[in-house]
């Protein structure tokens, strides 16, 4: 094996250690769990981050953000190529489908960021959500559950959700 | 006290007693006078509203979660094993192939816009001079089966990024008389998309149409027009 060779193998082998399982996940639940799908719109993920690795470092420290847009824009695209109409050539005004099947893919990617960006909070921030947000908890009933002082409840509330906002931003949403 | 909004806070201070408040005000976590103590505070202290500001988009976005989804965020599958045997098999293959010079006709679109750029003897993507844009333009490959418009496109390096001109040709006598409305998109090496604007193509008359970006011309992987239904006609990859 050349040394140039080597070295392909060595990125490629860093990006898929460091970020397929998060990728992996993320791409499965925006295919509804279809993992033959999943492994070509990851591979391909990958492969252009190994075609063009300047990317990686102009994206600011988050390969893993750019790697979660280009994923995105895969299955993005395949969701629009799949309602393509080749039949009829002459433009419409889009109609309300069309507004419809947006703000569907919209919403299936925005969950998917926001599971995505739980799995990086830690099982404390976790905690704290599913009682206070899920579960409608009060300071004072999850400081029992918990058993925390009640102070530390709320700052961990807080500091919870900007965790999950700051994770949000990173795999490249918006919150 | 804090000195920008949702930055750090100092808890001995009393005026950032209520700093943590913002989550579990947003949660409606807090007690019904704490709540309203914080409402009335967060009327005076533009470093807690802000804080206010800056979380409740992340609330909304929760809205999509349910308790199941927490509980099942760990159970996410494991990647498959063929994944990284795969990609150093696709990465040595694709690398051989640049090594050895074969071009990788990976589809029909690109095998046709080579044979025609070789066809018309054209040198693709030359930076030619403003004043021919059309002298390296290259025809775009149909995305349908079948399209009434056809259209060459020429890009030429600018100092402020790339110009894009597009000669449009509508075949009217195939296709019934309809005014189509197009736009143009281009796909940078990323896979990020631009879109460069949009315009009306009359059966009657050829048109160009010219836009550009800041992209620079090595950055444009794909130039595409799509419908105005961000349906594909025509592509040229680059």
């Amino acid at each position: 094996m050349t040394a140039v060779a080597t070295a392909d193998a060595q990125l490629l082998r860093e990006l898929h250690d460091e970020h397929a399982g998060a990728l992996w996940a993320f791409v499965v639940g925006l295919l509804d769990g279809d993992r033959g799908k999943a492994q070509d719109v990851v591979q391909e993920t990958f492969l252009r981050a190994w075609r063009n690795p300047r990317v990686l470092d102009q994206s600011g420290g988050s390969a893993r953000g750019w790697l979660f847009t280009v994923a995105r824009r895969i299955v993005i695209d395949e969701w629009r190529s799949a309602h393509r109409r080749p039949e009829l050539v002459t433009a419409e005004v889009p109609d309300r489908a069309d507004a419809d099947r947006t703000a569907d893919a919209d919403r299936i990617v925005d969950r998917q960021l926001v599971l995505s960006a739980l799995r990086t909070l830690s099982t404390e921030h976790r905690a704290v959500l599913l009682e206070c947000y899920f579960r409608g908890a009060s300071v004072a009933q999850a400081a029992q559950t918990l058993g925390l002082p009640e102070g530390t409840v709320k700052s961990r509330a807080h500091y919870a959700l900007r965790a999950l906002r700051v994770a949000i931003e990173d795999l490249g949403g918006t919150a | 006290m804090s000195v920008y909004p949702g930055g750090p806070f100092d808890p001995s201070d009393p005026a950032d007693s209520f700093a943590t408040d913002a989550g579990a005000y947003l949660l409606g976590a807090l007690s019904a006078d704490e709540e309203r103590a914080f409402a009335a505070h967060l009327a005076e202290c533009d470093a807690c509203a802000a804080r206010v500001a800056e979380l409740r988009p992340t609330i909304g976005l929760l809205a999509n979660i349910t308790e199941a989804d927490l509980a099942g965020l760990d159970d996410a599958p494991g990647t498959d094993a063929s994944l990284l045997p795969a990609l150093l098999q696709r990465a040595a293959s694709e690398r051989r192939r640049r090594r050895t010079g074969i071009a990788a006709l990976g589809s029909l679109a690109a095998a046709a816009v080579i044979a025609l750029a070789i066809v018309l003897g054209t040198q693709p993507w030359s930076h030619s001079s403003a004043r021919q844009p059309s002298a390296d333009a290259r025809p775009l490959v149909a995305v349908a089966a079948s399209s009434p418009l056809s259209a060459d496109a020429a890009l030429s390096a600018r100092r402020w990024g790339t110009e894009i001109s597009l000669d449009c040709h509508y075949h009217a006598s195939a296709y019934p008389e309809t005014t189509t409305v197009y736009q143009l998109e281009i796909v940078d090496r990323s896979g990020g998309r631009y879109k460069l604007g949009s315009w009306t193509v009359r059966p009657s008359g050829d048109t160009r149409f010219t836009s550009g970006t800041s992209l620079p011309l090595d950055q444009i992987g794909e130039v595409r027009i799509d419908l105005a239904d961000g349906t594909p006609v025509l592509q040229l990859t680059r």
